[in-house]
């Protein structure tokens, strides 16, 4: 979305917010730097000091029995077993009488003496314990031992590392905040500008043209408003003397979807983050499944479900309409979402997430009817666009939030929020879907027929098991279910999960439009394709190769690199598909082929959990991943081997 | 019927932004206090659970040289004394069966220790009190004692909640002060639209014929609107306007008859 949509005004209204607002935030953050300061210094002072005394008493216990300070031993283990206690020890030293060092853990002898003779801080409004001192950036605690002093130092910057990583889950309220923001002014302006706007025009050309038949329509107020208002008279006053009837030039309002697909979508995503670990809280109490698999399974579920329940819904649609469609859809997945907060057992469980499912299909195919109705062909990219861009917000926006969220409030509470969200989807959609609708048209259910057509074409055949089914497949497999169960094993909250999870939407937001134009300037779509394929799962391979603590860093880079590449694959897909189809249909503006191709994906999807959590059974996590990556490598080379065979990577 | 008045554009954008700067502010607040909140309990139960692994170290002590909890003499003037340097807190040691050894048999909410049974390490957070917790295990890995380190943590949560306060204030200040600049924005911006004189044109042709003649307004061009959708309803104004003009003068033709 850019800014041609938008007056110049109502851009520069919203970077100003935008700035305000950040402004706003760093005078709170700030204050919250300084309280915490206040608040933690004693308790860390206090914390140091019965910790030292600790350590004071083992080293004088073995003093007492006899063990020279220069043969104390096992002093590495006792720094590392305080270190595992409190991360905040930053190090330990003892020296004699005469200051030589007798040993030191965490500081180099070299930086030891820069250190404890460094100027002493004086520390204002603080309460430092006896033997205490403020040097170098660390609270230094002193004890005197039979042969010596012991010092025990904490970085003082651990008091506000915490809330130096508040700042992450800030910016991504910031970042929520900002895009629910820009959101909800789309909305507004589209309906109280853009349209009314267009309809002035569409007045004006008839005008021109010599004709007094047609007016806005719009009521308004304001300058565009008043302007509005007048034409509509003067439009009126010149054809009631000509005796000409008026016709409304307002359009059908097709923004209302970008917001009804973003608000369930953004409900199911709030989950996202943690539900492999939410699950397993279940699946840890059965014993005839394994944990991984019980996992998987739910989570893979659910894809499956959404896949089978869509052609149902597409059947469900004209005997409903879209808004009762819809408005059904929301309340069973709000019933869905309600249960998987409430579960009892993890067959209950697998119960609501199937409910929740079908709720999503429903909601789904309302809003793809909605559009369908409300565009023709000249402008039905543009609907399917609004669509698009509604759920990539809620893939950005509801990982990250619901992680933050659920890290503060408890997972249970989240479900229970994303339940209220789909309340408020189903409580919007008969204001957000138009009435005025002159085209009424159904989304076409999947039959037989169309996976006849579809599997006769060998070459769709190819590129649906070699390309778009791996590629959904790693999506669903590595994003969805080894990414948050692998970093919840390394200790990693949902937060941080939900924060590498959100890269996937980011990047997908920023590329996927550069890099269509760029497969439709350049042309080689197979070679799109099959590239994204082999960059989305190239790097999965050096997983078992990663240390432990970069694991959240490399997770970042992988999930960046699935995003670059299935942007770079999806568009030159369709394109694929689409030219693989019938000329007739496509004309229509129907083709079985590509149907097909989505339900396919949607079945890859709900193998992808079910499939990495059988492999992280047996082999682990990190093997896991290695081995989805391989798997769909392998796909995606053989793939570009038989577009090379046949010739047709353009 | 009555029909409403349309609500302004500006202003349902004023409700938009303020909405989403009110919100966002009101989460960060929250979640700064929040943290604070964490970050304070963890200090203390670190603090805590110190006490709780020394005190822990004198019962295997007692338990190697065959000695049940009950049995432990030593344990007793150990605590005690320990409780002398550290008067903020209080110790209970306690049996398997949650009855009390040193102590209390119950927490400072008066719920049983036992209800903590089979956890290696708990924290408790209440009211008024902070405390942390561990089962001791005897060499064959079975439960042989519990103990329990509390502390008061009525002055911190007393502070706390002035905390709350502070952030809430300046988290409301922060919120008005941003949405006076919003709204002041906006209020500027909303003054600004050149659509007025498109409008304003519209009023003076259709109110040519009261005032005997053609409109009379300062004539328009579209260089004059530089945001681009001015600038296209301007165009598309333009075109049409002179045959407003010769309908409006037909009309007046009709009415002079």
């Amino acid at each position: 979305m850019n800014g041609r949509f938008l007056p110049k005004a109502v851009i520069h209204s919203f970077a100003i917010a935008g700035l305000t607002l950040l402004v706003a935030l760093g005078a709170i953050s700030w204050q919250a730097f300084d309280t915490g300061n206040q608040l933690l210094f004693p308790e860390l002072a206090k914390k140091a000091s019965v910790e030292a005394e600790q350590v004071r008493n083992k080293i004088n216990f073995a003093l007492d029995l006899g063990i020279p300070p220069e043969g104390l031993r096992g002093t590495d283990d006792l720094f590392a077993d305080l270190r595992q206690s409190d991360p905040d020890i930053a190090f330990i030293v003892m020296q004699d009488p005469g200051g030589k060092t007798i040993f030191a853990h965490g500081i180099t002898p070299e930086r030891i003496d820069g250190v404890l003779k460094a100027t002493e801080r004086p520390s204002p409004d603080r309460e430092l314990e006896t033997g205490q001192s403020l040097r170098a950036g660390y609270l230094v605690t002193a004890q005197p031992v039979e042969a010596g002093t012991f010092y025990l130092a904490h970085d003082e910057a651990a008091l506000v590392r915490p809330l130096i990583d508040n700042l992450f889950d800030i910016g991504v309220v910031i970042l929520v905040t900002l895009l629910l923001a820009f959101e909800v002014t789309l909305l507004v302006m589209t309906i109280n500008f853009t349209q009314p706007a267009r309809a002035a025009m569409n007045v004006l050309r008839t005008v021109a043209s010599g004709r007094f038949d047609k007016v806005t329509g719009y009521p308004g107020s304001g300058a565009l408003g008043n302007f509005i208002t007048h034409l509509d008279n003067e439009v009126r006053k010149l054809a009631r003397r000509a005796g000409t009837r008026l016709d409304p030039a307002r359009e059908p309002t097709v923004i209302g979807v970008r917001l009804l697909a973003f608000l369930f979508v953004f409900a199911e995503e709030l989950g996202r983050s943690f539900l492999p670990g939410y699950v397993g809280t279940y699946a840890a109490q059965i014993q005839q499944i394994d944990l991984d698999m019980a996992i998987g399974v739910v989570v893979g579920l659910h894809m499956i479900v959404v896949a089978l329940a869509m052609p149902l819904a597409s059947m469900l649609y004209p005997r409903f309409g879209r808004v009762r469609l819809y408005a059904f859809g929301a309340l069973i997945a709000s019933a869905g979402l309600v249960g998987t907060a409430l579960a009892g057992s993890y067959w209950d469980l697998l119960f609501w997430r199937a409910l929740s499912a079908l709720g999503y299909a429903t909601t789904f195919v309302a809003c793809q009817g909605f559009v369908l109705e409300t565009t023709n062909r000249d402008n039905r990219t543009q609907g399917t666009a609004m669509m698009v861009g509604g759920i990539t917000l809620a893939d950005i926006c509801g990982p990250a939030f619901g992680g933050v969220f659920a890290e503060r409030f408890g997972q249970s509470t989240t479900f229970l929020v994303a339940s209220g969200v789909a309340v408020l989807a189903a409580l919007l959609v008969s204001r957000l879907m138009a009435r005025d609708i002159s085209r009424p048209r159904v989304p076409q259910p999947i039959t037989l027929r169309d996976f006849a057509v579809a599997f006769h074409n060998r070459h769709l055949v190819q590129q649906l098991f070699l390309a778009a089914l791996p590629a959904k497949f790693l999506l669903t497999g590595f994003l969805f279910y080894l990414v948050p169960v692998s970093l919840l094993a390394t200790g990693r909250s949902e937060g941080d999960i939900g924060r590498i999870i959100m890269i996937y939407g980011l990047v997908m937001l920023v590329s996927s439009p550069l890099l269509a134009r760029l497969a439709d300037r350049l042309g080689h779509f197979g070679l799109f394709v099959a590239g994204g394929g082999l960059l989305s799962a190239g790097l999965l391979l050096l997983y078992p190769l990663v240390p432990i603590v970069h694991l959240a860093l490399f997770t970042a880079v992988a999930v960046a690199a699935l995003g670059i590449g299935q942007a770079m694959s999806i568009s030159p897909q369709v394109s694929m598909v689409v030219g693989m189809s019938s000329e007739t249909n496509v004309q229509r503006g129907q083709a079985p082929e590509l149907v097909v191709m989505r339900f396919v994906e949607r079945l890859g999807g709900g193998l992808g959990p079910i499939i990495a959590a059988s492999l992280a059974a047996v082999y682990g996590n990190m093997t896991a991943i290695m081995l989805l990556g391989l798997g769909v490598m392998a796909c995606f080379a053989v793939y570009l081997l038989t577009l090379a065979i046949g010739g047709r990577t353009s | 019927m009555a029909t409403r008045k349309p609500v302004n554009l500006w202003v349902k954008l004023g409700i938009t932004m303020t909405s989403v700067i009110v919100i966002a502010l009101l989460v960060a607040s929250t979640l700064n206090f929040l943290r604070l909140e964490e970050t304070y309990e963890r200090l203390v139960a670190q603090r805590l659970n110190v006490t709780a692994e020394q005190i822990s170290r004198v019962v295997v002590t007692g338990l190697d040289l065959g000695l049940s909890v009950r049995t432990q003499g030593h344990l007793s003037s150990f605590v005690d004394s320990y409780m002398e340097q550290h008067p903020e807190i209080t110790i209970s040691v306690f049996d398997c069966s949650g009855e009390a050894v040193i102590g209390k048999a119950t927490n400072a909410d008066g719920q049983p220790w036992t209800r903590h049974a089979g956890q290696p390490h708990w924290r408790t957070f209440s009211d008024d009190t902070i405390g942390v917790g561990m089962t001791v295990e005897n060499n064959l890995g079975k439960c042989a004692a519990g103990l329990a380190v509390e502390t008061s943590a009525r002055a911190s949560l007393a502070e706390m909640s002035a905390i709350s306060t502070r952030f809430v204030l300046t988290g409301v200040l922060a919120a008005a002060a941003a949405c006076l600049v919003i709204l002041g924005a906006l209020f500027l911006f909303s003054r600004q639209s050149a659509l007025r004189r498109l409008d304003d044109d519209l009023l003076h042709l259709a109110t040519a014929n009261a005032n005997g003649g053609t409109p009379s307004s300062a004539p328009i061009s579209e260089d004059d609107f530089s945001d681009p959708w001015e600038r296209m309803l301007a165009q598309h104004y333009l075109a049409a306007r002179p045959n407003l003009i010769q309908a409006e003068a037909e009309d007046a033709k009709e009415d002079d008859r």
